[in-house]
């Protein structure tokens, strides 16, 4: 294992995306994202530590999410993430160019 | 929005990387217990994790520049360590921070009062549309500018036939007695006013309303009155059942019909208390025949019109308007035609005012800047020595590798936290001293509000700036222009010395110009009061008799006058006394047209109606001629500058002017006085007295007995008449009030600059002493005398002192050349007034040099050699 963190092939700027895609789900603390985001794309997406934290600290000062201090899973002091209506309008944005930036890839690759 | 969030993260900055850290500590443990619930060894498992996430304070670093950019964070921690740098010093931190918030607070002070007085337009809704509206006539009066009002009638015709304007309305500023009695009634600012005046300014009420288009028919007048919120307040005490209530306007009953918004005080110069209708006048002065011509004729002049434009229209169009309905009317009812001419509502833009104003505030403002200056060179003294205590520090991080530009940086920003905190000081003096001084400088309750405003806040952040860098940026660069090696070995640089000796001769030169102004505007004012003014002040007393207004009209106040002297004749307390209009040195001018017979255009020259033995009374002597009799009408007496400016001589007795159109002879020319001011002697033409108001009683040496019997014979004459007693002299220091205000403040500010001036000198003898103390010890060792040792000491600095002293001298002869108007005749070349300031700064510069030099004499050769 070495200190891998964000998969070489993760797309700039899509990091902030899904992880408000994981939020929209529920509230969620910084682990708990990494670990959906892992468990979700099988093992594929590994966040690192080093990209995630100010990733979400560029979300908090967009005001896209919100955070709260609340009760961990195994009842430790943690900080929870929060989907702002403002978070939610970005992410459908977000994801729509997105999707349209994958089809047009895709239309290149199947045609060229 | 974002940078808002910045700005709030920024004060909890030390809260979000604590957050940051225990956050990735829960992402560790969180992690960790991952790889032990999968079996790994707990001890291995940690460190696993600790290899995975990696350097974690950089990733903590990271997420916080998100929030901090690069320069923020730079400015914050610049910030931090010069709060903490000037926690360490507070005896230095004091004495900056205090002279610079007393330089800023004092500019912010006078910016506070000029924005007030001079810039701020009338308390209205969207004053920007609300213009005053003046007619520029043909006659321009000697000295003066011709613009003037316009009649009722033709204000009425303008606000009907304009199209450019919502309205217009014409007013007139009154003083009447008001009160919810007879009895209670207290002198009131009024205003009178045509029907639309609060519509058209959008003033709100506190209860009731304004007046309506029917109160205000000159045929049929109607008793209603709104009152301010303050005459609501302190005269009614704030009845709330106000509307409908009586109140009594110079006994006439008048009934309450609104209470204007607190915040409108009225569009004169001093507070309104209450406004009424124009054609309330009406029921005012019943027995006044010239009220009906005011209220209807065509060539009334004059009441003052003022309008509001309508949006969007540009202030040429309207006026061009305004021009040619005012030509229709003038054509109309054959007159002579006039121009119009708008101005904002602002004091400083009236015509005849702006002259003065700018000149008052350019040498209020060029004082005061002085002072910044000066606090600016002392600041700047004071951080070049303590620069030169963190030398050591300086150098360190010089040699470090911190660039030059990074410690300038960082010395700038403690200028800056400084002068920011000095800022904050200061406009806290701004808020404070105004009206504090305003409230001594003015006997009535001026109609401006002192708050800081907006601009204020600007002026005073912009000052703080402009002030961090004057005295900031020559000794920043300064501390890091040497050989880092020369610092390390405590050697002192020449070229310090040098700085702090332009900057302190340049302390001097300010301090004595600052001085030398105040020392002759104080000698002036003195010379004022000692003045001979050319007749007997001392003992005169001066009797006002207050009639009830609605029963007297001209007639009336004849017959009054007529018994009065009847009864005079009797009361032997009461004698030598004469009549005059308005006493000596008061505040009220009349000036009448005036020209030769030949000539056609009049000129304005004061006038002054005066009783027969006004001039025997005050020892004014006859050049020629005759006093008046007390049978004379239609004659006139002249004083001797008159005759030289009319008749362009002496001989003027017996020739005859046109006074008002009527011909008038001059029975006399009497010696010139200064008995309308005490600083010049103008035109002055005399009348017998006509009895249009009632005149004042001047009596010499009245008493307590002579007021009593003038009282009694008042009230036996009409039980209704007030009668109010005082000294000419009381009149006579109330008339020289603004110009003692004026030498006292310049006098503050000069002691100010002394102190600021002797804090500089001593910083710097202390300095060098410290600087020498080495020497000093060898010299000291080698046999030096003390009287050497203070020579030497003395003679560092004495040539920056000298040098200073001479140049303030040359500055101020120039400034005293601006001031002279102010001096009553003092020269601005006075002597006494430059030596003594000579003698001050001596005075203070052996002060300041005392406690250093005391130090060096005593300085221990060994310890002094130890120092090393």
């Amino acid at each position: 294992m070495g200190t891998r963190t964000t998969p070489p092939d993760l797309l700039p700027g899509t990091l902030g995306m899904l992880i408000l895609r994981v939020l929209a789900r529920g509230p969620a603390h910084g682990y708990g994202i990494a670990q959906q985001i892992k468990g979700i794309s099988e093992d594929v997406l590994q966040v690192g530590e080093s990209s995630l934290y100010p990733a979400l600290q560029r979300l908090l000062l967009n005001g896209w999410v919100k955070a709260e201090w609340g009760a961990s899973e195994n009842n430790r002091r943690a900080r929870f993430y929060n989907l702002t209506p403002a978070g939610r309008k970005q992410l459908a944005s977000e994801r729509e160019e997105f999707q349209r930036m994958v089809a047009a890839i895709q239309r290149v690759l199947e045609t060229a | 929005m974002s940078l808002l969030r910045r700005l709030q993260r920024l004060f909890r900055l030390g809260g979000v990387e604590s957050e940051l850290a225990e956050e990735m500590e829960f992402h560790r443990a969180m992690k960790t217990r991952e790889l032990v619930e999968r079996g790994l060894p707990e001890s291995e498992a940690a460190g696993v994790v600790a290899r995975e996430m990696g350097n974690m304070t950089t990733a903590r670093e990271d997420a916080r520049g998100v929030w901090l950019p690069p320069w923020m964070e730079g400015l914050w921690r610049d910030s931090e360590y010069a709060l903490r740098s000037l926690r360490k010093q507070p005896g230095f931190a004091v004495v900056a921070i205090g002279t610079l918030a007393a330089a800023i607070g004092l500019n912010t002070s006078v910016f506070t009062v000029f924005g007030a007085v001079a810039l701020r337009p009338w308390a209205v809704r969207e004053p920007g549309r609300v213009v005053n509206v003046y007619a520029l006539g043909s006659h321009v009066p000697v000295g003066g500018n011709s613009a003037m009002g316009f009649s009722i009638a033709e204000a009425r015709f303008l606000d009907a036939a304009s199209q450019t304007f919502e309205g217009l309305f014409a007013m007139r500023h009154w003083t009447v007695a008001l009160g919810p009695t007879e009895t209670s009634a207290q002198p009131s600012s009024a205003i009178l006013v045509t029907a639309n005046y609060f519509r058209v300014l959008g003033i709100e009420f506190e209860r009731g309303r304004g007046f309506l288009a029917d109160e205000d028919k000159a045929g049929t007048p109607q008793a209603v009155v709104v009152l301010s919120y303050t005459s609501w307040q302190n005269r009614f005490g704030g009845d709330s059942e106000i509307i409908g209530r009586t109140a009594h306007l110079d006994g006439v009953p008048f009934t309450v019909v609104g209470v204007a918004s607190r915040d409108f005080t009225g569009t004169e110069t001093l507070r309104t208390d209450l406004w009424a209708p124009l054609s309330a006048s009406k029921l005012l002065r019943p027995l006044d025949s010239s009220i009906g011509d005011m209220l209807e004729k065509a060539d009334y002049c004059c009441s003052s019109v003022a309008g509001r434009i309508r949006k969007g229209v540009p202030q040429a169009q309207a006026g061009a308007e305004l021009e040619v309905l005012s030509h229709r009317f003038s054509a109309e009812h054959s007159r002579e035609a006039n121009g119009v001419l708008l101005t904002s509502t602002a004091m400083f833009s009236r015509p005849g005012r702006k002259g003065d104003t700018t000149a008052a505030f350019a040498l209020m403002f060029a004082a005061v800047f002085l002072i910044l200056l000066l606090a600016c060179a002392n600041v700047g003294n004071l951080l070049i020595a303590r620069s030169a205590a963190r030398r050591r520090e300086i150098a360190t991080r010089l040699s470090i590798g911190a660039s030059r530009s990074r410690i300038v940086r960082q010395l700038l920003t403690e200028s800056m936290v400084m002068g920011a905190v000095a800022g904050l000081a200061g406009l806290a003096i701004a808020y404070v001293l105004p009206p504090f001084v305003m409230a001594r400088a003015m006997d009535e309750p001026a109609n401006f509000r002192l708050e800081p405003d907006r601009a204020v806040l600007a002026f005073s952040l912009g000052l703080s700036v402009l002030a961090s860098v004057l005295f900031g940026l020559a000794p920043a660069l300064h501390a890091t222009r040497v050989s880092v090696t020369a610092l390390l070995k405590e050697q002192a640089p020449g070229s310090r010395l040098r700085l702090r000796s332009l900057l302190l001769g340049t302390q001097i030169a300010l301090s004595v110009v600052l001085l030398v102004a105040a020392g002759l505007m104080m000698r002036g004012v003195r010379n004022a009061a000692n003045r001979d003014p050319g007749f007997s002040v001392g003992n005169i007393d001066v009797i006002s008799f207050e009639l009830p207004a609605n029963s007297y009209n001209t007639a009336r106040i004849r017959a009054l006058l007529a018994g009065l002297s009847e009864a005079m004749q009797q009361t032997p307390s009461l004698h030598p006394y004469g009549l005059a209009r308005s006493a000596p040195f008061a505040n009220s001018h009349w000036f009448t047209g005036i020209r030769m017979r030949a000539e056609t255009n009049d000129r304005m020259v004061e006038t002054q109606e005066v009783g027969a033995e006004y001039f025997s009374l005050l020892g004014i002597p006859l050049v020629c001629g005759r006093g008046f009799s007390p049978s004379d009408r239609g004659v006139i007496l002249i004083n001797e500058t008159a005759a030289r400016s009319l008749l362009g001589g002496l001989n003027a007795c017996g020739k005859t002017v046109t006074v008002r159109n009527e011909v008038r002879q001059i029975v006399g020319v009497v010696k010139d006085t200064y008995s309308v001011k005490i600083d010049a002697i103008t035109p002055l033409m005399y009348e017998p007295i006509s009895g249009m108001d009632m005149p004042r009683l001047l009596v010499r040496q009245a008493g307590s007995a002579g007021f009593q019997a003038a009282t009694a014979i008042a009230k036996r004459l009409d039980p209704r008449i007030q009668v109010r007693g005082e000294h000419l002299s009381a009149q006579f220091a109330r008339h020289l009030g603004p110009a003692r205000t004026a030498s006292a403040l310049a006098a503050m500010l000069g002691l100010l600059a002394l102190m600021l001036a002797s804090v500089g000198m001593f910083g710097v003898f202390a300095y060098v002493v410290r600087q020498r103390t080495q020497e000093i010890g060898i010299r000291m060792a080698l046999g030096a005398k003390p009287g050497q040792i203070l020579k030497l000491i003395l003679g560092a600095s004495s040539r920056s002192v000298l040098g200073g002293l001479a140049v303030g001298i040359v500055l101020s002869g120039v400034v005293s050349r601006l001031i002279e108007r102010l001096l009553y005749g003092v020269s601005g070349f006075d002597p006494i007034s430059y030596l003594s300031v000579c003698l001050i700064l001596g005075a203070a510069a052996l002060a300041a040099t005392w406690v250093p030099a005391r130090r060096a004499v005593r300085v221990e050769p060994l310890q002094a050699l130890r120092y090393e």
